[in-house]
């Protein structure tokens, strides 16, 4: 991702994260472990991986909700410091999983949307004019501002948030799980707006989901996470057509698709490993059918394989090595 | 509605009929279930589909008697032609521990947590099968090793919080078997799993359901992990089934325009063009309009689908069906 291409266009740019969290009784969790990617300008950024792989943990250390212990997050070419300027809070808003949660019951969607504007300077009539536009944009009506959250379908909450998450004007949105508690028919309607509001505003997405087609359907780029590591990124046409990390097929093998009748297990076994203890060197060998001593030895790099695609797996040695596979 | 359409009653595991189970609000009396009427084949398996608030929840536990007292259920669930709606309470708790097993959704509360697996999976076997110590011990790990847990006799005095997400599930199953059910009723069983655990539950389920040939009816909000496991397919929309026949055939030629609308809505493997967008949202169950609930929100519409009532089944094939006045009915006419 952060390949050959040149760095002009990198609106994002995440080096070498980590983020452990310490938990009662001297545990450890880890929960994001060395992840370097990043996300061009007006691209959009698909994060995959199942529960406990750190996406949400990634996804607040990039709005930063969440401080991390080492590594570097970069916006337009500048680092970002632990204690973010004004503009950099601007520039990178957050949409949550759960659009009731998110808001305040006790605020109206006026004030909720018209909040960070009152912030960051605007005047009460220059809120009350931003805040009927923002409604607009995200397909709500002008009066909807004096309704509580309480009044609304979740579909039209999610609505809220996107509107909230656009008042101060962001480059870069986080998307975390932003449609998976929606149903599907209203799920398409958020997923054409914000395939919209990219359009229209050149924005930028990381957009998290534990749905590979809607993430495929969504993503530029595609980085598939597993306990706190990137396994493999590419385009979503190189990763979905030929994956090549074991889980990467192995996730794209459980999901359903319409219509076929699979009845045999797919080939992974077992649950993902407690990032309390996650395995030594990589850290999915404990389910990987091709696993060998050196999984357990040596923590495998994220590497090029083939135009722009990448994989950590000591199955694809790096580029100039001879292409031995082991299995 | 549908009796006229389906197979000889000798083939029925459950019938429901006219099935309506209503909650007081503050508007009113909400229908979460609206009539409904359907018949679960003894080897089949049923997937109801819905989005949240189409009342298929509510059914399944309307059939159980899981709701509290002060929903109000009426119609018939037809259990070897007897209605567990008129005996007393007593008499269809025993029926849903030994004639019907159930799976419910998220395994950590379905679980006690202060006792082991053994231990719970024992007292299920005692309290429905009157199975004494020893008995119930070995049966309990044959129930295990038929859900693919591995090392049984470990896991047996595991308690749940010891164990994986889709462990837990599995001991959920295995509990759901120990009666030896004719009737398997699962709700969202793979909703709370990752992705990779959730083909695995979901291809044990179908295993188990095929190998003792149960009836099974599966409620989901995933229409293509109903296509993996079910034999047919019926589609609730605002407490009604609006749609009902077998898998190939709904989404393979759906006939209802919101049937149709939910398949386009779903985004599938390599989808380039954008979802179909269905405009607006469910109705309030307390202020159904007056015609078809999801007139609405439909493109087909027309005067007549605002008007007449909700409107009857209308015969595509023998086993297909649907609630629509666009779908030429048995009369033809449009």
């Amino acid at each position: 991702m952060s390949g050959p291409r040149d760095k002009e266009s990198e609106l994002l740019a995440v080096a070498d994260l980590h983020k452990t969290f310490r938990l009662r009784g001297g545990r450890e969790a880890s929960a994001v472990d060395g992840v370097t990617m990043s996300v061009a300008a007006g691209a959009t950024l698909g994060i995959v991986g199942e529960s406990g792989c750190g996406k949400s943990t990634l996804a607040r250390m990039i709005v930063g909700l969440v401080q991390p212990d080492r590594g570097r997050i970069s916006f337009d070419g500048k680092p970002l410091p632990a204690e973010r300027s004004g503009e950099a809070r601007r520039d990178i808003q957050m949409v949550f999983q759960d659009p009731y949660s998110a808001l305040n019951p006790k605020a109206s969607v006026g004030d909720s949307v018209g909040l960070a504007l009152r912030v960051h300077g605007h005047d009460r009539a220059e809120t009350r004019r931003r805040v009927r536009a923002l409604l607009d944009q995200v397909g709500l009506h002008a009066n909807h501002a004096s309704y509580y959250p309480h009044q609304l379908s979740g579909g039209q909450r999610q609505r809220v948030n996107i509107a909230r998450a656009l008042a101060l004007d962001p480059r870069l949105v986080v998307c975390d799980e932003a449609v998976s508690a929606l149903d599907k028919s209203v799920q398409a309607q958020i997923l054409a707006l914000l395939r919209e509001l990219r359009t229209e505003k050149n924005l930028s997405f990381v957009f998290i989901s534990h749905d590979l087609n809607v993430v495929e359907y969504m993503s530029d780029q595609v980085a598939v996470m597993y306990l706190g590591r990137i396994v493999e990124t590419g385009t979503p046409a190189q990763l979905y057509r030929r994956p090549l990390h074991p889980y990467t097929k192995a996730l794209l093998a459980s999901v359903p698709q319409l219509g076929t009748k699979v009845r045999e297990p797919p080939v992974v076994d077992g649950d993902v490993p407690s990032p309390l203890d996650p395995p030594s060197g990589c850290r999915f060998r404990t389910r990987c059918p091709h696993a060998t001593e050196i999984c357990a030895a040596t923590t495998p790099r994220l590497e090029e394989h083939d135009q722009g695609q990448r994989v950590a797996c000591h199955l694809y040695p790096p580029q100039g090595e001879a292409h031995v596979r082991r299995s | 509605m549908t009796a006229e359409l389906t197979a000889p009653p000798r083939d029925i595991a459950l019938g429901l009929r006219n099935l309506t189970t209503e909650f007081r609000t503050h508007d009113g009396p909400l229908r979460a279930v609206n009539q409904v009427t359907l018949d679960v084949y003894r080897g089949r398996a049923l997937a109801i589909i819905g989005e949240s608030g189409s009342g298929k929840s509510a059914l399944l536990r309307s059939v159980l008697g899981l709701l509290p007292r002060s929903a109000k259920i009426t119609g018939n669930v037809f259990l070897d032609g007897r209605d567990l709606l008129a005996v007393r309470r007593k008499e269809r708790e025993a029926v849903r521990g030994s004639r019907i097993g159930m799976i419910f959704q998220d395994p950590l509360t379905a679980l006690d947590p202060v006792f082991t697996i053994g231990r719970q999976l024992t007292e299920t076997l005692r309290r429905h099968h009157r199975l004494r110590e020893p008995a119930a011990r070995s049966r309990a790990l044959e129930l295990l090793e038929a859900v693919r847990i591995p090392a049984p006799e470990h896991r047996f005095n595991a308690y749940p919080f010891e164990l994986s997400g889709g462990m837990r599930q599995r001991v959920v199953i295995a509990m759901a078997l120990a009666g030896e059910p004719e009737i398997l009723l699962a709700d969202e069983p793979t909703t709370a799993l990752d992705a990779t655990v959730q083909a695995r539950v979901m291809a044990l389920i179908a295993s188990i359901q095929q190998e003792r040939t149960m009836a099974m009816v599966i409620v989901t909000h995933d229409l293509a992990a109903a296509s993996q496991v079910a034999d047919d397919i019926a589609v609730m929309y605002a407490g009604r089934v609006i749609e009902q026949g077998p898998v190939a055939d709904v989404i393979g030629s759906p006939a209802h325009p919101y049937t149709r609308g939910l398949l386009g809505a779903n985004v599938q493997a390599g989808q380039t063009r954008p979802p179909a967008i269905i405009p607006g949202a469910p109705p309030n169950l307390a202020r159904l309009p007056p015609g078809c609930s999801f007139a609405p929100r439909c493109a087909e519409s027309k005067p007549a689908c605002w008007t007449n009532g909700f409107p009857t089944a209308r015969a595509r094939s023998r086993t297909h069906w649907a609630a629509c006045l666009n779908v030429p009915g048995p009369g033809g006419t449009r």
